[in-house]
């Protein structure tokens, strides 16, 4: 649909009127018609400087009229000339006059890299240009100077114009094609002179004074621009830039108009121009005179402005509201101002900092990403501490429970312990009672009664060897003392299952050491009683055996096992009531007679059929303080249920 | 009205306006803020700002309203008009699809930098040349649930759905802003429940210190 109006629009504009009539009439028609649309073209005030009018419009006749022999003009009179003003009627004359000066001053342009620079605007305008920038023209076309009435009527002869213009702007520079702003500059142009001097001196403006690279792409000179302007605000007007600052209101958010637009969009045509008079006599950095000339003149206004909102209010609706004399005062300090080595330096002063962003940015990008993992993290962190958080009072709940269960645990092994002593007690004491009193009638109740609590130790001992084995793997997985017992253990080199039988024969061996036993065992072979001594020759036998062994275990066993007795006496002493209750029973053991010392190795050792008490491989019965005694104990009981055999046999 | 206003807070949004060119933002603005319709304004140079105080359900609501350049050569000065925005007004033509798809590739955008926390409302305007519609109400309204913006029909020239599509968006972002204060303060009292439990943790060691000392 654009394309086909491109090609509409080419056909009507592109061959101006004037040059097909033949008529003079019509040719006289034409030319009133000219001078009407020029005098519509030049409907806005002037805003010239007073008094000198007629001066001034002499100057610049005969100026440009002396220029046709292209005869270079000093830069001072020319100045002095524009400061006079130039009148609207004389513009598009003066201007053409200032660009050929410029030319005829500076070397050509290299244009090697642009392929349609030389190439005519009649013959860019029957080309088509691209849907994008049709498009992008099109819309402007009634949004550049829509209360001027050249360019009011929608597609008027105006916007005819300037479609033709940026069009064939946009076919000329295909990088930058069309962009907003440059509809202004181009409006600003076709006010003082016809499409084709517009296209000069557009071509003029934005490739050899530079505005060219503003309107590019990626605006990377607009924003070396801009912050251009905020460097020689920051030197040249501190209090304002401090101002500006503190309410965050950098030129980025106002001068992008002022710069793209060369102030076209916003201000007065009046005040335009007058820039574009200087902008075509000296180029392109005058704006930032202008710039900085308008915000020194607005200064004190501006700094009674405490807000953001009433900052950028003012430099929208009261900045652009130039009257004459605003105008003159602006303009003045405009002409009297050098910014160009401070332009210079800010330019070097953007790049090196943009040279120095850029090596920093992986860096930043990389610190971004980790602060990105560092937020997800804590997230996770939080999560897991609740976690944590619960289950430490689990962990809590659970341990309490173990405490009061394993104190359970101790009070019932306790009182088992007790109960077991008592009975070993009152088996041995019914022992050493048959041993006295050979006469005494033992009831078959009470023999009966002793055979049963021997064989019920026997089952007890077998089901407490399990229990202590399970227990004992317990207390070894949280308990150090357990731990040592275990490293020590395996420094003597035994294997597992053997290791176990040492332990409890070295354990044998230790209670073995015991007086009281000895004191039995060396009576044996005197003792009258044929049938005990016979017992006791047999357990003496087995407890040389064992005491052999453990001289062949190494010692390191004993002494761990000493450890683990006082480590675990230190823990249960104090509630253990064991020893004492013991200690006056094997006493009555020592009362029984005793001779002789020696002999037990010459006794032929007896097999091994007799073994040794369950319990002798229990680890339980020197786990606790107190056990060697009950271990003699039950050793004597476990002759008592032989003796009680025999009896019961005899 | 006094009532309400003492009992609610004051709020400043920022919002912005993004779409293709000429498809009537700075008319959008002109017509919310001023009550003005100018169909002979100039084009948007870059960007411009304007103010509007509102009060909504007793908050004092202070709304900055950004109008950008749709030209699409602008974006390449970054996001420095919509960073930091609580809300974003994406504005197409009805009778140009070209401009709906625009819209679609700003919600791209816009969730890319900013995520959820920006309120978003897609506006179809120029609702007055309907004879001339090129994007159905339903494709947009569907759409626009899909990326959960608002959806508004308006015309700023006859001044259809105008405010009512800024009265829905200030709400959104009024609602989403009340929601992320009541997270603030409930992340500050799980921040003292956790300092709470390492007061709890401590007292644990120290008790646990006694049990293994006996």
């Amino acid at each position: 649909m654009y394309i086909c109006t491109v090609i509409f629009f080419t056909d009507v504009c592109f061959i101006p009127l004037v040059y097909q009539c033949t008529n003079f009439d019509i040719i006289f028609l034409a030319k009133q018609e000219e001078s009407a649309v020029k005098r519509i073209k030049l409907e806005y005030d002037e805003m010239k400087p007073t008094n000198r009018e007629g001066q001034t419009f002499d100057v610049w006749d005969m100026l440009t009229s002396k220029e046709g022999t292209r005869v270079k003009c000093d830069q001072q009179k020319l100045l002095h000339a524009i400061r006079q003003g130039v009148p609207r009627g004389k513009r598009g004359e003066v201007w053409m006059f200032l660009a050929e000066q410029f030319c005829a001053r500076v070397a050509p342009m290299d244009t090697s890299k642009f392929p349609y620079y030389n190439v005519s605007y009649d013959t860019l305008l029957k080309q088509l240009t691209s849907h994008h920038h049709a498009h992008a023209i099109l819309i402007d076309l009634g949004r550049t100077f829509p209360n001027h009435s050249y360019f009011s009527s929608p597609l008027g002869p105006g916007q005819l114009a300037l479609f033709n213009l940026l069009k064939a702007y946009s076919l000329l520079d295909p990088e930058v094609g069309y962009c907003q702003g440059l509809s202004f500059v181009a409006g600003v142009l076709l006010l003082h002179m016809e499409e084709h001097q517009a296209f000069f001196l557009l071509r003029h403006l934005m490739f050899r004074r530079g505005i060219r690279q503003q309107y590019l792409p990626d605006m990377a000179i607009l924003q070396v621009k801009l912050y251009q302007l905020s460097r020689l605000l920051h030197d040249q007007l501190p209090d304002l830039y401090n101002h500006f600052d503190l309410y965050e209101v950098s030129p980025t958010l106002y001068a992008a108009p002022w710069i793209l637009t060369v102030f076209a969009s916003q201000f007065p045509l009046g005040f335009v121009t007058r820039v574009f008079d200087l902008i075509f006599l000296e180029g392109s950095d005058v704006v930032f005179r202008v710039a900085l000339a308008l915000l020194t003149y607005h200064k004190e206004k501006l700094m009674h402005c405490d807000s953001f909102e009433e900052i950028m209010n003012y430099l929208k609706e009261q900045l652009p509201n130039i009257d004459k004399t605003t105008l003159e005062k602006i303009m003045k300090q405009v002409y009297i101002t050098d910014i160009a080595k401070q332009l210079n330096e800010y330019k070097v002063e953007y790049q090196v900092l943009q040279e120095e962003m850029t090596s920093v940015q992986p860096q930043m990008e990389a610190l971004q990403k980790l602060e990105v993992q560092n937020r997800t993290l804590t997230e996770q962190n939080k999560s897991l501490l609740n976690q944590l958080e619960s289950s430490l009072t689990n962990v809590q709940r659970l341990e309490k429970t173990r405490v009061l269960q394993q104190s359970q645990l101790n009070r019932l092994e306790m009182q088992n312990r007790a109960l077991n002593v008592t009975i070993a007690t009152l088996g041995n004491f019914m022992n050493s009672l048959v041993e006295q009193k050979l006469d005494i009638e033992i009831p078959d109740d009470v023999r009966r009664i002793l055979s049963q609590i021997s064989l019920t130790e026997r089952r007890q001992s077998e089901v407490k060897l399990q229990q202590n084995n399970l227990m004992k793997m317990f207390q070894r997985s949280d308990n150090n003392s357990d731990k040592i017992m275990v490293k020590s253990l395996s420094t003597g080199k035994i294997d597992l299952p053997e290791r176990k039988e040492f332990r409890a024969n070295s354990l044998n061996s230790q209670t073995i050491m015991e007086p009281t036993l000895k004191t039995q065992q060396d009576k044996s072979p005197t003792s009258s009683t044929e049938r005990i001594s016979k017992f006791f020759s047999t357990s003496h036998n087995t407890i040389l055996q064992q005491r052999h062994n453990s001289i062949f275990n190494n010692a390191k066993i004993d002494i761990t096992v000493h450890e683990v007795d006082n480590l675990k006496n230190s823990e249960k002493s104090n509630s253990l009531p064991l020893p004492g209750k013991i200690e006056p029973k094997l006493d009555s053991n020592k009362i029984s007679p005793t001779e002789s010392v020696d002999s037990g190795l010459s006794t032929p050792s007896s097999p091994r059929s007799t073994e040794p008490h369950p319990l002798s491989n229990c680890d339980v019965t020197f786990t606790y303080n107190g056990t060697r005694e009950l271990k003699n104990i039950k050793n004597i009981k476990n002759m008592t249920r032989n003796a009680s055999q025999d009896i019961s046999t005899k | 009205m006094a009532s309400a206003t003492n009992g609610g807070e004051s709020y400043n949004f920022k919002v912005v306006l993004l779409g293709e060119g000429c498809v009537g933002k700075t008319s959008l603005v002109l017509r919310y803020v001023e009550d003005k319709f100018n169909s002979k304004h100039i084009s948007t140079i870059q960007a411009s700002f304007l103010n509007k105080k509102i009060n909504l359900d007793g908050n004092r609501v202070n709304l900055a309203i950004w109008d950008t350049a749709g030209q699409e050569k602008f974006h390449a000065l970054g996001p420095i008009y919509y960073r930091s925005s609580n809300g974003a007004v994406l504005v197409y033509d009805i009778t140009d699809e070209d401009s709906f798809q625009k819209v679609k590739s700003w919600v791209k955008e816009l969730r890319k930098m900013l995520g959820v926390d920006i309120s978003l409302v897609i506006v179809g305007n120029k609702s007055d040349l309907e004879k001339d519609r090129h994007v159905t109400l339903e494709e947009a309204k569907e759409y626009a649930e899909k990326v959960k913006a608002l959806h508004f029909q308006t015309s700023a020239k006859l001044n259809e759905g105008v405010e009512d599509m800024f009265l829905a968006l200030t709400q959104k972002m009024l609602d989403d802003a009340k929601k992320k204060k009541a997270q603030e303060n409930l992340l500050i009292g799980q921040n003292s429940q956790r300092t709470v439990t390492v007061v709890d943790d401590e007292a644990e060691t120290t008790k646990r210190g006694c049990c293994g000392s006996n």
